[in-house]
């Protein structure tokens, strides 16, 4: 079992640090201003012969922040509690911890900061510290950090250090540490200018103060002593021009412990450096505007720690999101990519057309078209028959937004996916083509019903899908959703859900029933395996 | 556990008496990759509203759709001031960037660590805020429907005092 910071010994410390700002905040006249924000997700769950036995009876996710804020000083703190946590979720969330506690002083020109932060350093590449809790990822680093920049921001320095957060509580066996440092030329010297020029670097390490016993028996099986330092670095470029930008990043990892895998689902351990390229560029001329993607990895998956136990999306210390489009409608994400870490490379790119109000195309109200397509590729050496890579995943999306008069707006919506299962080790894949038509109708500026109808054609998997849904609003506070997902092509299950949402200034609640599919949950293309469940799940946010 | 509990309700009971909150001083970056502090979007002469938005997020688009006819047809006494701060994340901030240059009378802002969004315990998107011309919160709404920028608007005149 992995050392962490125990709540026992913490929470009186965290007591006592806090007790001057609670003291201070009965002065009302220099009290300062406090914002917290509280939210619960909790679902019962059922037995259903259609899809088998519930994954568990209940779960249940809960999170409160409060802030203090008073000129330059600031604190805060996040308490988090899993009862039993949701259906999905990673395992190490279980019991109550105070996952996030800071202290923060903002100067003119520099910051100091104690406690928990977090952090990212470029596109997050290299590593990044944060929290999706739909995923039920928070790694906030528990340590230090100093930040310095010159007046007007033509030049900024950070360095950070401390323990990542693994679970509730920050785990003690592997500590991050890292410098950033950003200079912004034209600032520099010539500040009136149009052009943005910004060079950046970073370094960091990863250092491991304990290794777990199978890991270390399969390094020394293997012939390797495992290192405790990781080091990474990055070099970043920023480019801006009017409507132009162009950003390039390159990182490199150090050897880090690596699972191979081989021919016939053996694996090989070794140590091996990683490294990543991203080139990103956006412009617009016109009604036009788009952007392209460029990514190479390869080796980048960097933990929190070496384990041989089955990855938790909580054990991750970077940022690698898939690089096709994080798609919105039911049946266009059924089937969703998922970064092959190990090495791909890939091509991603965005065109938006607005056909502006009053043109010949855009009519009275306008019309909006957006194309996206991407293309990725495994990496031969990084794939366990060491041949020719094939495609690992390729698709490209259309829809065409027009709004016909002030009470009708439609959507349609094209999905061409093509997916290899064997993320390109393989030749076979696996295609899907959806189609959405999705309609909006107000009746009245306040009552509104929104429409969708969606198709998905396929040959291969479980082959056709259909999906509609209806969602009836009355704004500003009530919302009402019913839906169906069925699968006629194979399995005959229909996946029902009915669900309503109540909200008023900053508090939301909602309520949905039904039959929900196993599989990818994602959140800013990072995803997490959801087990199939029915039931329902109330969800409750409020921030003040 | 027991002890986490008392913390949370002492904490609880620091909250009774909270002031109109001020937008927190958060860096954000521009369309031109300029750092842009949230406290400067205050000018001290008229109200403005701040819409949190991602690039996977549908409600979000409706409603700067919304936004953006509202701009359109705005007849106001005062200019309309709206800031979109997309929150996505560096993977989806170039499309972010291309999706909102075209946008007319929307400027679009970005926040791709969540600084801000944290900074004001935003859990779900979309949520607008209205503040006044000091950067004093007025008005808050999490979600959206189809209709609620009749009430954002209602609520911006009467921040204004028009």
């Amino acid at each position: 079992m992995r050392r962490q910071m125990m709540p026992g010994r913490l929470l009186p410390i965290i007591f006592f640090l806090f007790l001057p700002v609670l003291l201070h905040s009965q002065d009302e006249a220099s009290r300062g201003a406090v914002r917290g924000g509280l939210e619960s997700n909790s679902a019962v769950y059922l037995d259903d012969a259609a899809i088998g036995p519930a994954p568990a009876r209940w779960g249940s996710n809960n999170y409160l922040k409060l802030d203090w804020q008073r000129d330059s000083l600031s604190a805060g703190l996040q308490a988090e509690w899993y009862p039993q946590a949701l259906a999905g979720y990673p395992s190490e969330l279980k019991g109550a911890g105070l996952t996030g506690l800071y202290f923060d002083w903002q100067g003119r020109l520099v910051q100091l900061h104690a406690g928990s932060f977090f952090q990212q350093l470029g596109s997050g590449l290299l590593m990044r510290s944060w929290e999706d809790r739909d995923l039920g990822l928070n790694n906030c680093i528990t340590g230090a950090l100093a930040s310095f920049h010159t007046a007007g921001r033509a030049f900024e320095a950070k360095a950070f250090g401390g323990f990542p957060k693994y679970g509730l509580w920050p785990s003690t066996g592997s500590a991050v540490a890292g410098l950033d440092l950003s200079l912004d030329l034209i600032s520099a010297f010539a500040p009136e200018s149009s052009h943005s020029l910004r060079l950046e670097g970073s370094v960091t390490d990863r250092i491991a103060r304990e290794v777990e016993d199978g890991v270390s028996f399969l390094a020394h099986t293997a012939g390797f002593d495992l290192p405790v330092h990781t080091p990474g670095w990055s070099a970043r470029m920023f480019y801006a021009w009017e409507g132009f930008s162009l950003k390039a990043e390159y990182v490199g990892k150090g050897r880090d412990f690596y699972a191979e895998q081989l021919p016939g689902a053996h694996e090989q351990y070794r140590l091996k450096p990683g490294n990543a390229l991203l080139v990103e560029a956006s412009a617009a001329v016109g009604p036009f505007s788009g952007s392209i993607t460029l990514r190479r990895l390869e080796n980048m998956a960097s933990r929190i720690f070496n384990t041989t136990a089955s990855p938790s999306i909580a054990n991750t210390l970077n940022y690698l999101p898939s690089l096709c489009m994080q798609q919105t409608y039911l049946l266009a994400g059924l089937n969703p990519y998922v970064t092959y870490a190990d090495g791909e490379a890939g091509l991603q790119g965005d065109l938006f057309w607005n056909f502006r109000r009053g043109t010949a195309l855009g009519g009275r109200y306008g019309m909006r078209l957006h194309i996206c397509g991407s293309w990725i590729e495994a990496l031969p050496f990084a794939l366990p028959d060491r041949e020719t890579s094939h495609l690992a995943y390729r698709d490209i999306n259309i829809d065409l937004e027009r709004r016909w008069n002030r009470s009708f707006k439609t959507i349609f919506f094209v999905s061409i996916q093509e997916n290899s299962p064997t993320h390109g080790n393989r030749k076979a894949t696996n295609a899907q083509n959806v189609f959405v038509i999705d309609g909006l109708y107000k009746f009245s500026p306040i009552a509104s019903l929104r429409i969708e109808l969606q198709y998905l054609y396929s040959q291969e998997l479980t082959r056709d899908w259909m999906a509609a849904l209806a969602e009836f609003s009355l704004a500003p506070h009530w919302s009402i959703t019913l839906s169906d997902m069925y699968n006629h092509g194979s399995t005959g299950v229909h996946y029902f859900n009915v669900g309503a949402a109540y909200s008023v200034s900053s508090f939301n609640i909602s309520l949905q029933a039904g039959r929900n599919r196993e599989g990818f949950v994602c959140s800013g293309g990072v995803c997490r395996w959801q087990p199939a469940f029915s039931g329902a799940v109330l969800r409750v946010q409020w921030s003040f | 556990m027991k002890r986490l509990a008392i913390i949370i309700a002492l904490l609880f009971s620091a909250l009774i008496r909270v002031d109109a909150q001020v937008i927190p001083d958060v860096k954000l970056s521009d369309a031109g990759g300029k750092t842009v502090t949230a406290v400067s979007l205050a000018d001290h002469k008229t109200p403005f509203v701040v819409s949190f938005w991602m690039t996977t997020c549908k409600p979000c688009m409706k409603e700067l759709e919304a936004l953006t006819d509202a701009v359109a047809d705005w007849e106001g006494s005062f200019p309309l001031r709206i800031y979109a701060v997309s929150v996505d994340d560096s993977r989806s901030l170039q499309r972010a960037m291309a999706m909102s240059r075209n946008w007319e009378g929307i400027t679009p802002l970005f926040d791709p660590n969540g600084d801000l969004r944290r900074a004001l315990n935003i859990s779900a998107v979309p949520q607008v805020f209205v503040y006044d011309k000091d950067g004093k919160q007025f008005y808050t709404h999490i979600g959206y429907r189809p209709g609620d920028e009749q009430e954002l608007l209602s609520q911006l005149r009467k921040c204004a005092g028009k």
